[in-house]
């Protein structure tokens, strides 16, 4: 079966400083693979190649085993979805409304103010309950990554990826995050992958470590999980 | 299924608007200098007799397109509003922001003031002349921030690029404006200082459906202004095609800012405020929900100004700054965040 991610002789970064390389990366579906390194490493820089953001400076970046420049934007929403460190800032919108937008990609949103059965599946997944209503900006930093990833879980992707989920959340929402995470990847086959600097909690959740050391990224298996 | 609460309160706006835009519309088509009697005007409309010739010409060539175009032009003004806001992500960008309105407004400036040093034959102010030279000027700034757009590639550039140009364009127009003949400065200051008096039906229906058509194409957008209300980033990782959607929304922008601003000069501040006003009753930023409320209350605004700057005897952009400013500066106090928001 292909994998959600495979990345083979990919170098990331910019053109006149290229940041880091892989070679034979993949992530299976169910997989959860935290990303290290040190601050400026490339961490962002490879998250973002992977998800089209940013061109790759050579090598390939394959989604469900096609390379993903040969995508079209929509192609591309479909087979990978992303969440990023900071939250969006956000007036006069509800939590139904922004998990609502992940169905862009299919083409089928809700129209305005309507049911939306899906939109609250994905919060209920998320742990969010009964808080399709709420305003986005009453929401906690915790609360709000939540919905960023329930609105992710509705785009409906193989691959789910989150740049620092945890970097604003105090130790509780971290642990909460990461129990989420697991969750997603166990009970609905997502394949993850996640930067973070918290290995302690991360290493909890992960199956993988992915380690950019000196430009290069290093493949670690986390041992508590057997 | 059960209504929710947002799609009853938008019925609510829509139709309680609708009666108040009907209501300032007919008010619109009976007051004037001579005041008409509701079914004078319905026996001259419908069943003219002699005499009635006067009445049927002061309605048709008058009351009626002026009132068309206040609706039109407002409705239009407001929906550039939104749409300038949500694509700069800044809830004070507005229609002249662009500098669209700048550019219609130099066109017209070099046209009615050149005419006197130039020796030209003199454009009567509102002459297709003048219209001409708006929907060139607007035409060329749209260009122009096409191609900024294209290469810029973000919001940010392209915001301080057309308050930019703004700025150069009215350095030029005050030269201008300082070495022209009285006559031709007056006609271009009467356009400067916007009006719905100077389009004849033809126009005024031409704007309508512009308007109408406008709305349509910016309903069926809202989705994609939505996600972009989740930055660029997200917004391209959920598929959305930002370069093109960035071009569509300039471009009708352009259109329809350059086609109203040709007709009726630099309308102030309703493009700008009435977004406000309608989020703010709404309580909501969606734009599926904000189109059509938006629609009614942009055409109401239009009216309404367009009422009270005939009955003060004064020029339409003094009514709309009067009113527009003190709301925008009211939202700006009630909602504060807004303007703390990162792009």
């Amino acid at each position: 079966m292909t994998p959600p991610l495979s990345v083979s002789t990919l170098t990331a970064g910019f053109a006149r400083h290229p940041l880091l390389r892989a070679d034979g990366l993949s992530v299976p579906p169910g997989t959860v693979v935290v990303l290290t390194g040190r601050n400026g490493s490339g961490k962002s820089t490879l998250l973002r190649t992977i998800a089209g953001l940013q061109e790759p400076l050579s090598g390939e970046v394959l989604l469900g085993g096609v390379a993903a420049h040969t995508l079209s934007p929509i192609q591309r929403a479909l087979r990978v979805s992303i969440v990023l460190t900071r939250r969006p800032e956000l007036q006069g919108l509800d939590v139904r409304t922004l998990v609502g937008m992940g169905r862009y990609p299919h083409h089928d949103i809700q129209p305005a103010a309507g049911n939306d059965p899906g939109a609250d599946d994905a919060l209920t997944q998320c742990g969010l309950i009964g808080y399709g209503h709420r305003e986005v900006h009453t929401l906690s930093d915790g609360e709000m990554q939540k919905a960023m990833i329930a609105r992710a879980l509705y785009q409906d992707t193989p691959l789910l990826l989150l740049d620092e989920p945890t970097a604003f959340l105090d130790r509780e929402a971290r642990v909460d995050m990461m129990h989420l995470l697991r969750h997603l990847a166990s009970n609905r086959g997502k394949a993850i992958l996640f930067s973070s600097h918290d290995l302690e909690i991360a290493l909890d959740a992960a199956d993988l470590q992915w380690d950019i050391r000196e430009g290069e990224v290093v493949i670690l298996p986390v041992s508590h999980r057997s | 299924m059960a209504v929710s609460p947002l799609l009853r309160k938008t019925m609510v706006y829509c139709l309680s608007g609708a009666v108040v835009l009907i209501v300032l519309f007919i008010i619109g088509i009976l007051t004037g200098p001579s005041d008409f009697a509701p079914d004078q005007l319905f026996r001259a409309l419908a069943h003219p007799q002699p005499g009635d010739e006067v009445v049927r010409a002061i309605i048709l060539e008058a009351r009626l397109p002026r009132a068309i175009t206040a609706m039109a032009s407002g409705a239009g003004l407001a929906l550039c509003g939104l749409l300038m806001q949500s694509l700069f992500r800044n809830p004070l960008a507005g229609p002249s922001v662009l500098g669209i309105t700048s550019g219609a407004s130099l066109c017209v400036a070099l046209l009615v003031l050149g005419q006197a040093a130039l020796a030209w034959p003199a454009a009567s102010s509102g002459g297709p002349a003048v219209v001409a030279a708006g929907i060139l000027g607007a035409a060329a700034v749209l260009m122009l921030v096409m191609t900024a757009s294209a290469r810029l590639g973000n919001t940010t550039s392209l915001l301080l690029f057309g308050i930019l140009l703004g700025h150069f364009v009215g350095a030029v127009e005050s030269v201008l404006q300082h070495r022209a003949a009285a006559t031709s400065l007056r006609s271009f200051v009467l356009w400067g200082m916007g009006r719905f008096t100077e389009t004849p039906l033809p126009a005024a229906l031409f704007l309508l459906v512009l308007t109408l058509a406008a709305f349509l194409v910016a309903r069926r957008m809202a989705p994609a202004l939505n996600l972009f209300m989740l930055g660029e980033t997200y917004a391209r990782s959920m598929g959305m095609h930002v370069r093109r959607f960035r071009m569509g929304v300039v471009a009708l922008t352009g259109i329809v800012a350059g086609s109203i601003t040709a007709w009726c000069g630099p309308v102030a501040f309703i493009g700008l405020a009435m977004p406000h006003v309608a989020r703010l009753v709404l309580s909501t930023s969606d734009h599926r929900a904000l189109a059509w409320p938006l629609a009614i209350t942009g055409a109401a605004a239009g009216l309404l100004s367009d009422l009270l700057a005939r009955w003060g005897s004064v020029p339409l952009n003094a009514v709309t700054s009067l009113i527009g400013a003190p709301i925008v500066i009211l939202i700006i106090f009630r909602n504060g965040s807004f303007l703390r928001r990162t792009p």
